[in-house]
């Protein structure tokens, strides 16, 4: 039997390659691409809480999570396209991301 | 009472959002007015429910929705901030290019999502609010489609928002794997019973708050905030200042109402809101006075507004925080209502040159943004002084007073960029090469603008009646 | 054998993870999350749900990936972009992240040693994973729908073409 604490340490692992990933990255899709990352690291984290507590809640949740996802992806990849339609790149050095 | 009653105000507003989008589809007029008068008779439809369920306390779904009174005064200021708005985007639309029937099915959205986000002790039905809620300000705010500040609004609003929901889940799971619950007062009880180690509790609610204080755009977290109102729509503007915020100090209204000075860990929590509500002050403030663009001085203002709230949050005070709502929906509104105003076809005039002069070249639209001016800087006899008022005595009476001191230094500096603009409108000669002709011809504008003026005088001279409401509507938690 | 096919799945996983931050190409990007997202479905499976691992397979692996592969073959960049060279945001990004590891770790190991012991008899079967849908959770199922139609109307508003529009 492989300890609960391994999972969620790999979904804390992961979660934060994906913060890395997000101020690594220089175009808006692998940008969105490590949201999604830190997401299932979360919803990584939600399944081995729910086991270790031995309860389906958590596994319900995650569901939910995901439709959240699929839909932030939808309205997400619909804004990166009308950027590009305009300015015909998605690089964020383009886009004055985070000025004050 | 558990009662399908409890859903009829948030169905009442679903359904105006389908009916609109239908409307949109079979008739595709190139009006789109009557589709916002539709929307309008949904949200007072919606209100007269709310009105109805008034001190019944309805519930459904097992205590997932829960219509106290205090869910219902918010429902009341999401519609009546939601009329406002789409009176302001009647004529704007066709105006600016943004001439899409959508709008309005997406405003009714997003009011859907925050009915969700207050009436619900819930943190997931929370969460899922929150994207609701989000999800159609990332589409509000890109609306001028052609435009590329727009765009890049949605794109920014959008990125940071995503990001920091990605931190809520995270939270939420240690929570949830921490508390075993998801509901608020099992997260209470954790937090206020037992010995044993609570830090992952902790650092989830640590998570929590961050996702809420990029939504809410408290310092450090605000980055997004001046860009993605410069370049929304600026009605979508007006909406984002206003009732993200409102829905957001909601949720954090139940969550700490009864949190604080149980143990150690709520200390560490209390202190930590402090700093972000110092920061918050201080910082908005501060970058407020280097502006030159109006629109982002408003921004900047609205981050400093939050800070304010925050002190509320922090003396546990519920009715002065939700006083402070209530007056700052109505100055906040009437400032971007003006805004709105400064503009005509296919041109929005937003720099501080293009106000020199408007006091005296147009008397009603300079005269009512001065007066939502000096009530955002906090003068009597206006809302903003009493707002500020109650909030800060309330926080003296818990013994926050440093916190207050520099509250009061922070709303000080504030008067200087308000005063900067009723200067410039009132004592300014306009430049030359720099003409301004607005179109006057916009009465829901007017109507908007004489409403808020009612509000701000009426809270600020009578606040009597709206807050024996308000009082009724806090006793029942 | 279990513990084996965790650390495959894991390393798998993590592994993509990093390849999708050191590549250029976003084609090549969206293929190693599909990797990565079908390895967290296998740890899924591990977890004893079955079913969310099926679901993540399925909805994320198959049907957000494949709209990310359209977006990018819309957007169609000819060369990669380069990585961030600024030493200082590589920096912050990794201070941030590890930071942010070590907390959780420390959190992890307080909470966890509490509530290891047996792991309950729940297994994820659909049966069991609907009836809490649609009781326990039917509220928050309801309101995903309002979400998606959320999203659908704005994803549409935003890129849809008017006739007079090119």
């Amino acid at each position: 039997m492989i300890p609960v604490s391994y999972f969620f340490g790999l979904s804390l692992l992961l979660f934060a390659l994906g913060i890395i990933a997000f101020f690594i990255k220089r175009d808006l899709i692998t940008m969105f691409m490590a949201v999604e990352v830190m997401l299932n690291a979360a919803n990584l984290a939600f399944i081995s809480l729910a086991k270790a507590s031995g309860s389906l809640s958590g596994q319900v949740i995650v569901f939910f999570i995901i439709t959240v996802a699929a839909a932030e992806a939808a309205i997400g990849l619909a804004i990166i396209l009308l950027v590009f339609r305009q300015k015909k790149t998605i690089k964020v050095e383009e886009f004055r991301l985070m000025k004050g | 009472m558990n009662n399908l009653a409890a859903l009829s105000p948030l169905l009442c507003v679903v359904l105006g959002a389908l009916l609109v989008l239908l409307l949109e589809v079979l008739f595709n007029k190139e009006n789109k007015s009557y589709l916002g008068y539709v929307s309008l008779a949904f949200l007072a439809g919606g209100a007269a429910l709310c009105v109805r369920s008034w001190n019944k306390l309805y519930s459904f779904f097992n205590g997932t929705l829960i219509l106290d009174n205090l869910a219902l005064f918010f429902f009341l200021l999401f519609s009546l901030a939601g009329a406002f708005i789409i009176l302001l985007s009647l004529k704007y639309i066709s105006d600016q290019e943004a001439n899409h029937g959508e709008l309005y099915s997406l405003l009714l959205l997003a009011l859907s999502g925050m009915m969700i986000m207050v009436s619900s002790p819930d943190l997931l039905v929370i969460f899922l609010g929150l994207e609701v809620l989000s999800v159609s300000c990332y589409a509000l705010a890109g609306l001028k489609r052609k435009d590329e500040k727009s765009a890049e609004a949605a794109l920014k609003y959008f990125l940071l928002g995503s990001f920091a929901s990605a931190f809520l889940v995270l939270g939420l799971a240690l929570l949830y794997g921490a508390a075993h619950s998801m509901v608020i007062s099992g997260i209470i009880e954790y937090f206020q019973a037992g010995t044993a180690s609570k830090t992952m509790g902790l650092i989830g609610l640590g998570l929590v708050i961050v996702g809420f204080a990029f939504k809410i755009a408290l310092v450090p977290f605000h980055m997004w905030t001046p860009d993605v109102y410069e370049g929304a729509p600026t009605p979508m503007t007006a909406f984002f200042s206003v009732a993200p915020k409102s829905a957001g100090f909601a949720v954090l209204l139940r969550i700490f109402l009864d949190f604080w000075g149980a143990s150690a860990e709520t200390e560490f929590v209390f202190w930590a809101l402090w700093v972000l509500s110092v920061l918050t002050m201080v910082v908005g403030n501060l970058i407020a006075l280097r502006q030159t663009n109006v629109k982002r001085i408003l921004a900047y203002s609205s981050i400093a507004h939050a800070g304010y709230m925050l002190v509320a949050v922090l003396a546990g005070d519920q009715s002065s925080l939700v006083f402070y709502l209530t007056a700052y929906l109505f100055m906040n509104v009437g400032a971007f209502a003006a805004l709105i105003g400064m503009s005509k076809k296919g041109k929005e005039y937003n720099e501080l040159e293009d106000f020199a002069g408007i006091g005296f070249k147009y008397p009603w639209i300079g005269g009512t943004f001065a007066v939502f001016l000096i009530s955002l800087a906090g003068f009597p006899p206006t809302a903003g002084f009493l707002a500020k008022f109650y909030v800060f005595s309330a926080a003296v009476r818990v013994g926050l007073v440093p916190l207050v001191v520099i509250g009061v230094l922070a709303s000080l500096i504030s008067v200087f960029y308000y005063l900067r603009i009723v200067v410039a409108m009132y004592m300014r000669e306009p430049s030359p090469d720099r003409e301004v002709t607005i179109d006057q011809e916009n009465p829901a504008l007017f109507l908007v603008l004489f409403l808020c003026l009612y509000g701000v005088l009426q809270l600020g001279i009578f606040p009597g009646n709206i807050l024996t409401i308000i009082r009724m509507a806090v006793s029942f938690l | 054998m279990g513990t084996l096919l965790f650390f495959l799945l894991g390393l798998l996983c993590v592994g993509s993870v990093l390849g999708m931050i050191l590549s250029r190409n976003q084609a090549h990007n969206a293929l190693l999350l599909v990797l990565s997202f079908a390895s967290l479905g296998g740890l899924f499976g591990l977890l004893d749900a079955p079913f969310i691992a099926a679901v993540q397979i399925i909805i994320y692996a198959g049907a957000i990936m494949v709209l990310f592969i359209f977006v990018i073959m819309m957007v169609n960049l000819k060369e990669g972009i380069r990585p961030e060279r600024k030493v200082w945001t590589i920096r912050l990004s990794a201070g941030l992240a590890v930071f942010l590891l070590i907390e959780l770790g420390l959190a992890v190991k307080g909470t966890l040693a509490s509530i290891r012991g047996e792991a309950g008899p729940a297994i994820g079967s659909p049966t069991e994973l609907g009836r809490l849908l649609f009781t326990d959770y039917l509220y928050p199922f309801e309101i995903t729908s309002i979400l998606i139609i959320a999203a659908l109307v704005g994803a549409i508003v935003l890129v849809k073409k008017k006739k007079d529009e090119r």
